[in-house]
């Protein structure tokens, strides 16, 4: 059975249609890419998923269940993680105070949710800055304090906003062994990412939203050598008309 | 009967002043959304000023405007710069600063206490003047001339500033900054120049209103406070950041305040325009004029 | 230094310290050291107000120190929502109010002990709270400090102009005043100032200790996040606005509490000594000075305010009026700007700076 399942998912905001009858699913332990142009509504299906609002029209199912307009800390507690491409600690905090935020979701002793945290900041190799404060990290460890976050509170599927923009190039590198190791600890994950390298050497398939709606899906081979996804990125002249 | 209908005559026209007292405050809400505590205050100081202007000089009440609006500009201008700027820049990610509510609030006690402390607590009424007690007589009915020389002016006073922001230039760079900060100043706005301006513009139109309320209001320390929370019922009825808003949410309250003690005793109206001030913001939190917002 | 290590690190298996090793000890028993000169400053300071009748007799002093602790307890009590939850409640007069004049009329009409109205004015003072908190603290910025302001002056309005709410008697802006009849513990009511400075000390200590347990709980983390970034709490399974309206409740419990305190201690209320505006900002004053959100800012707030407040009123009350209120606002304008966490940040690193020394100056004096 699939873990996420998004059926004719329209989302209109006034008379803009931000996402079109998008459908796609996710089965249990894959790596699903979400790519697209700017604006092309990969991050109002994101937050779709994520019960930031509920779509216009269609349902997205997770796990059997239709979680249709279900808040986030709901969501959350059945296990959907997400991140923020804008990070967000809280700043005045340490790490170890933000990922035991997360592992609050699981349990209610301030104890087991640190020893918890610890775990998860040792998993990602990144509990030896336990102790310092968010707003003093580089911008790569932000990213990596937003996955720790999420995993902290156990989730089965993780949605991940753009966790590589503005990171260099072999940040690059070790966020996508990051994400591979997730995914052996059984983590169902959905990626948004801009860099392609990224993208293509990280998912198993691919699906390409272009205007709201889904012009391509496959694997990451079969997808690059689509021809309505060149002609998405590149502009109509350069297609067959 | 016909004491109704004056009655709603009257409070129509101290109700568009109330508006025009609250039109600074929605003003600077528009522009940096921020909340400014110190409105009050600034009233005040402007009644002040436009007391002093009228005694010392001996002219007519409303020549005060010539002193008080450019003075109270300037006021404003540097209150802006001076105290609240560095409030912005410590806390440039933060769209609505509570900070800024603290610091004003601090402007209000400093300066309310200040002039209490300079001028003394007695209230302070313009000797006479060419507007003093006088009436208009309609049929039966009386309506005041200094209310309704204050409700033209305020009429005007909106309507030119609702001009100013949508046609012409520093107006609209005014406005493009607040729809966006970092876009604006992407775009070559210096924004805390712009706010600095638009608080000095929220100043300078209170001082219209002080000198309107000069010439049948008393002038005394406290006055701010009445007209602070007036002020913030007001918009917050009329939508934050509405500048017709500001004067129907004036009006609205001004007809309350003076129909309402013909049913009951004066204070109990006090009461109902809090709870009418609760019931809009459960329900209907963007005001009747204001624009849906992220609440 | 003994070559016994102070907690079983495994070095033991080691034939010689590395310098690491040798540097975590240290750390450690530094750490030891200064946790034991804090616990021990703070016994002091205990041992200290719990003697400080003895040393202090002048009843107005003890009056000026009893308000000290009444507000560090209401400023605790509004730290709760205010400094946690990071919304700015600009109205919390009416739960003193609230609590201050159900003791009081329950007493009066009914014979009923304050120690039990005191209770009864919790839970209306909760049940008020909710009714403005539920639709506001979803809301952002300002429109919450809007609403409570309207709603503390829309009640102080109400109790002015009636003189009876259904059977209570309110006596409309009169207020009540309580005959000191049945002097005793069993009615809240007392001759000397010392029963007062007892009860509101160990008031103090309880909500202390209560902040420190809600800040250290799932509720305070929940409510620091929520505060600083809403979404991403949200997301992390945070029901922000549910973490909001408990701190709330609790927060009016509390401040409802000390309504009673003042009741029994002034021995009368009227609408403008309890649900006055002014009190509402200077309890938010005290703690943005102090520190919002901080365990110790309230009580350093009240510390550093009150007696400035008191002073000034006794010795410039006559010619300088407000001076009090002056000086509140430019160290308000300034803490703002320059300190913008209040003032128990710097102070804190003063104050972490001197236990350091200190510490270092015993480690290295058990050396020798």
């Amino acid at each position: 059975m699939n873990l996420l399942e998004l059926k004719d998912v329209t989302k209109q905001f006034g008379g803009l249609t931000a996402v079109d009858r998008l459908s796609l699913s996710m089965g249990k332990g894959e790596i699903l890419g979400v790519i697209g142009p700017n604006g092309a509504g990969k991050s109002t299906a994101f937050n779709c998923i994520a019960g930031v609002f509920p779509p216009t029209k269609g349902e997205v199912v997770f796990d059997g269940q239709v979680i249709n307009g279900q808040k986030p800390w709901d969501l959350c507690k059945k296990g959907i993680a997400r991140t923020f491409q804008i990070v967000k600690p809280f700043a005045s905090k340490s790490v170890l105070y933000n990922v035991t935020v997360g592992a609050f979701a699981t349990t209610s002793g301030r104890a087991e949710a640190e020893a918890k945290a610890i775990e998860v900041l040792k998993l990602l190799n990144f509990d030896d800055k336990k102790d310092t404060k968010s707003s003093d990290l580089t911008i790569a460890d932000r990213k990596r304090l937003e996955i720790a976050r999420a995993l902290a509170t156990e989730p089965r599927l993780l949605l991940l906003d753009e966790v590589m923009a503005g990171l260099r190039p072999a940040e690059v590198d070790e966020m996508v062994e990051i994400i591979r190791f997730l995914r052996e600890q059984g983590i169902t994950i959905l990626v948004i990412e801009h860099i392609m390298r990224a993208i293509m050497a990280l998912s198993d398939r691919i699906v390409v939203i272009h205007f709201g709606k889904k012009i391509a899906e496959g694997t990451p081979e079969k997808v690059a050598s689509d021809e309505n996804v060149i002609k998405a990125y590149l502009g109509d002249e350069y297609g067959v008309s | 009967m016909i004491y109704l209908i004056e009655d709603t005559i009257n409070g129509i026209l101290m109700g568009s002043i109330y508006g025009l007292t609250a039109l600074g405050l929605t003003i600077i809400f528009g522009v940096l959304k921020v909340v400014n505590f110190a409105h009050g205050t600034l009233l005040m100081v402007s009644m002040y000023a436009a007391y002093w202007t009228v005694s010392l000089s001996g002219l007519h009440p409303y020549l005060a405007l010539v002193i008080v609006v450019p003075v109270m500009y300037v006021f404003g201008y540097y209150l802006q710069d001076i105290v609240i700027k560095p409030i912005f820049k410590a806390e440039k990610d933060v769209r609505e600063p509570s900070t800024v509510i603290i610091v004003t609030t601090g402007v209000w006690y400093v300066l309310d206490n200040l002039t209490l402390m300079v001028f003394g607590p007695q209230y302070r009424s313009l000797p006479d003047n060419p507007l003093q007690g006088k009436m208009i007589e309609l049929g039966e009915m009386f309506i005041s001339v200094p209310k309704l020389w204050g409700a033209i002016t305020a009429v005007a006073t909106a309507y030119a500033v609702y001009y100013f922001f949508q046609k012409t230039r520093t107006g609209r760079a005014i406005r493009a900054c607040s729809l966006d900060r970092d876009a604006a100043s992407l775009s070559g706005i210096n924004q805390y120049k712009i706010y600095n301006m638009a608080f000095g513009l929220g100043t300078a139109v209170t001082g219209i209103a002080a000198v309107t309320l000069v010439p049948f209001y008393n002038t005394f320390p406290s006055v701010g406070v009445l007209f602070d929370i007036k002020g913030f019922i007001i918009v917050v009825l009329g939508g934050l950041g509405s500048i017709p808003g500001a004067i129907i949410g004036g009006i609205i309250v001004g007809i309350i305040e003076s129909v309402g003690p013909q049913f009951m005793t004066a204070t109990w109206t006090e009461a109902i325009v809090y709870g009418l001030f609760l019931l809009v913001l459960f329900v209907k939190p963007s005001g009747l004029f204001g624009v849906k917002y992220d609440w | 230094m003994t070559g016994k290590p102070i907690t079983g690190t495994g070095d033991n298996n080691t034939p010689y310290e590395t310098d690491d090793a040798f540097l975590d000890r240290s750390a450690l028993a530094r750490q030891v050291v200064k946790d034991t000169i804090n616990k021990v400053l703070l016994g002091a300071v205990l041992i200290l107000v719990l003697a400080l009748p003895a040393v202090i007799t002048s009843p107005t002093w003890l009056h000026i120190i009893v308000l000290i602790f009444f507000y560090a307890y209401l400023t605790t009590s509004w730290n709760m929502v205010g400094g946690f939850a990071g919304v700015l409640p600009l109205g919390h007069a009416v739960f003193l109010g609230i609590g201050a004049y159900t003791s009081t009329v329950l007493s009066l009409q009914y014979g009923i002990s304050p120690w039990l109205g005191m209770f009864v004015g919790g839970i209306l003072a909760v049940a008020a709270g909710m009714v403005i908190g539920l639709p506001t603290l979803k809301m952002r910025g300002a429109y919450f400090a809007l609403a409570t302001i309207a709603f503390a002056e829309g009640v102080r309005v109400m109790v002015e102009n009636i003189e009876y709410l259904g059977p209570f008697k309110l006596n409309g802006p009169r207020g009540l005043q309580i005959p000191p009849l049945n002097i005793g513990w069993g009615d809240f009511m007392f001759s000397s100032k010392v029963p007062y400075y007892y009860i509101i000390l160990v008031m103090l200590l309880i909500i202390l200790f209560l902040t420190w347990a809600v800040s250290r709980s799932k509720l305070g983390y929940y409510l620091t996040a929520g505060g600083e970034e809403p979404e991403a709490a949200q997301a992390l399974g945070v029901n922000v606005s549910r973490a909001k309206v408990i701190a709330m409740a609790l927060s009016c419990f509390f401040t409802a509490l000390a309504g009673t305190f003042y009741a029994q201690f002034s021995l009368f209320i009227h609408p403008k000594s309890t649900i006055s505006l002014d009190i509402s900002f200077e309890i938010a004053f005290i703690a943005l000075i102090g520190g919002r959100g901080s365990i110790a800012g309230p009580v350093l707030g009240a510390l550093l305010l009150r007696p400035v407040s008191d002073l000034s009123r006794i010795y410039f009350g006559d010619i300088l009026p407000g001076m009090h209120l002056v000086i509140y606002g430019v160290v308000l304008i300034l803490v703002m700007i320059y300190q913008p966490r209040g003032l128990q940040e710097p102070l804190t690193r003063i104050y972490d700076r001197v236990v350091n020394r200190m510490a270092a100056g015993f480690i290295k004096g058990g050396d020798k």
